[in-house]
């Protein structure tokens, strides 16, 4: 007997939709540029025997520095639910800077083994992780960022951000349930050349006419990172198959000549996604043979019951819509002529029916 | 005619003398916290090299009469950047009265003395609102005397 779940079907993807980003009140003032040159000028006026002097004028001046600070921090509200074998799969991170200078930033991505992503242990890895940064700032555009798209910040103005996109495609063999945690890291880099990638900035001695950087980031070092990750979401099958000895045993309960042995099959769904296109494959012994029109299904062949609902089955006639097929001795429940096959609900069972009688060559007179 | 030629020459070499009368300066600097040699912890003012937003900086004039002659009425003036917040309280200036203008240096008056409008409702004036700072030296600044005037700003 085999089960067959040819597709899966498509699951709700809380993945990157669209989000309000609210920029009205900063939390933090940007300030001053840096590079802005500020001038004080301390006036003297006064007189020598009543008669006016000339005032006299001094000047001092400083050159405003840079302040780097930023944040990384997640779009989402919760993992991203991947189908196994799903494609294309993404979160955005939101890289927003606070300094009050443009910045660069260059970018690492890393998969997470073992740990957390939001509070939930990382089990699993996906088959591939890739990310790519938006061609459209929040102030320009906010552009979705696009598979293989730029891989580091331009020149992100004060007071801007820009999402940055991690994709991922799922394995086949992820199981249900399994945490694929990813941590992307930001290096804030030198601005001033456009589609040159910045070196990453650090702390120097002041210059007079120069710009010199203070970190004011979370971790005082120019560096942020952030987390996020998918979540697989799978039906789970369970199946298994019994028999009973039914009828005509002469009461032992053994399977001798002239008896009836039940077979059930159940395909219970554990998950809470429902699972699709779902069919058994068993083959009927060819010893025995299958009974049809079993009055205790209702004139069924097979009982087929999904959760609540009974099934038509007549497998005498083949892709005549109920899904039950006969090809020899290989019996099909679930067959393509039923729309694809059955839908096993989440938390619910799929219980199949059949009867055999094994012949007696010597039948009683 | 030439007795009065020869006043006319002192005088004007006494007006081009009156340039000299003072020596002023001026510096900015921040405020540095350190363990001094008893083990405590005390500030100290340091230049002002990497300033960043959020950040005081302090503005200390010093002026010397170098004359012979006393320096009367000395009043020293400070327009406040507009990238800067002056710091309530922080205005030093021995011997001096210290006034400030709200209005972009048309008038001044003591901290005190002046009031803003904002949304149409009438308030004290606090430091972010100062256009300019003044010390107005109460007495002579005799030959060779020195006077300090200070004050702190907040860094946009």
């Amino acid at each position: 007997m085999k089960l067959k779940v040819r597709k899966k079907s498509l699951f709700l993807r809380l993945g990157a939709l669209a989000v309000v980003l609210m920029f009205g009140q900063q939390a933090m003032a940007i300030g001053t540029a840096a590079g802005t040159q500020v001038d004080n000028t301390a006036t003297v006026g006064y007189t020598v025997n009543t008669v006016n002097q000339t005032d006299i004028s001094t000047s001092v001046s400083f050159v405003v520095d840079r302040r780097v600070d930023f944040t990384l921090t997640q779009v989402g509200g919760a993992l991203v639910n991947v189908t196994p074998g799903e494609t294309g799969a993404f979160f955005d991170l939101l890289l927003t800077n606070d300094a009050n200078s443009p910045l660069d930033f260059s970018l690492a991505l890393n998969e997470l083994v073992g740990g957390t992503v939001r509070a939930v242990a990382d089990t699993a890895n996906m088959q591939a992780v890739d990310y790519a940064v938006s061609t459209g700032s929040v102030a320009n555009g906010d552009v979705d960022p696009a598979r293989l798209g730029p891989q580091f910040v331009d020149e992100l103005a004060a007071d801007d951000s820009i999402r940055i996109r991690v994709f991922g495609d799922a394995a086949l063999a992820m199981l249900n349930g399994e945490v694929a945690g990813v941590q992307l890291d930001a290096t804030a880099g030198e601005p001033g050349a456009a589609t040159v990638e910045g070196s990453a900035l650090v702390v120097a001695a002041d210059t007079a006419l120069g710009i010199e950087n203070v970190f004011a980031d979370a971790g005082n070092d120019g560096v942020e990172s952030n987390t996020d990750g998918f979540i697989a979401v799978s039906a789970a099958l369970a199946v298994t198959k019994t028999y009973a000895v039914i009828a005509g045993d002469l009461g032992s309960g053994m399977p001798i000549p002239g008896s009836t042995v039940e077979y059930t099959i159940t395909v219970v769904n554990s998950s809470t996604t429902a699972a699709d296109f779902v069919a058994i494959a068993d083959d009927i012994d060819t010893d025995v043979t299958l009974n049809l029109n079993v009055a205790a299904y209702g004139g069924n062949d097979v009982s087929v019951v999904n959760g609540a609902a009974t099934l038509p089955c007549d497998v005498e006639t083949n892709a005549d819509g109920d899904g039950c097929d006969l090809a020899g001795a290989s019996m099909t429940i679930g067959a393509v002529d039923l729309g694809g096959g059955i839908t096993v609900a989440g938390s619910s069972t799929l219980t199949i029916m059949y009867q055999v009688t094994i012949p007696d060559p010597d039948p009683t007179p | 005619m030439k007795i009065l030629t020869a006043i006319i020459l002192a005088t004007l070499a006494v007006s081009a003398a009156a340039e000299t009368h003072l020596d002023v300066r001026t510096t900015v600097q921040k405020e540095e916290t350190f363990i001094n040699d008893a083990g405590e912890q005390q500030t100290r003012l340091v230049a002002a090299d990497i300033v960043v937003p959020g950040e005081k900086v302090f503005y200390t004039i010093t002026f010397r009469n170098i004359s012979e002659e006393s320096a009367d009425n000395v009043v020293i003036t400070n327009p406040i950047a507009a990238d800067l917040l002056y710091v309530d309280g922080s205005g030093i200036g021995p011997g001096t009265d210290i006034q400030f203008s709200v209005d972009g240096g048309k008038t001044f008056a003591s901290a005190e003395d002046l009031v803003v409008i904002e949304d149409g409702v009438e308030r004290a004036a606090e430091g972010r609102d100062f256009t300019h700072v003044r010390w107005v030296m109460k007495n002579d600044l005799e030959a060779g005397a020195e006077g300090t005037a200070r004050f702190a700003a907040i860094l946009e």
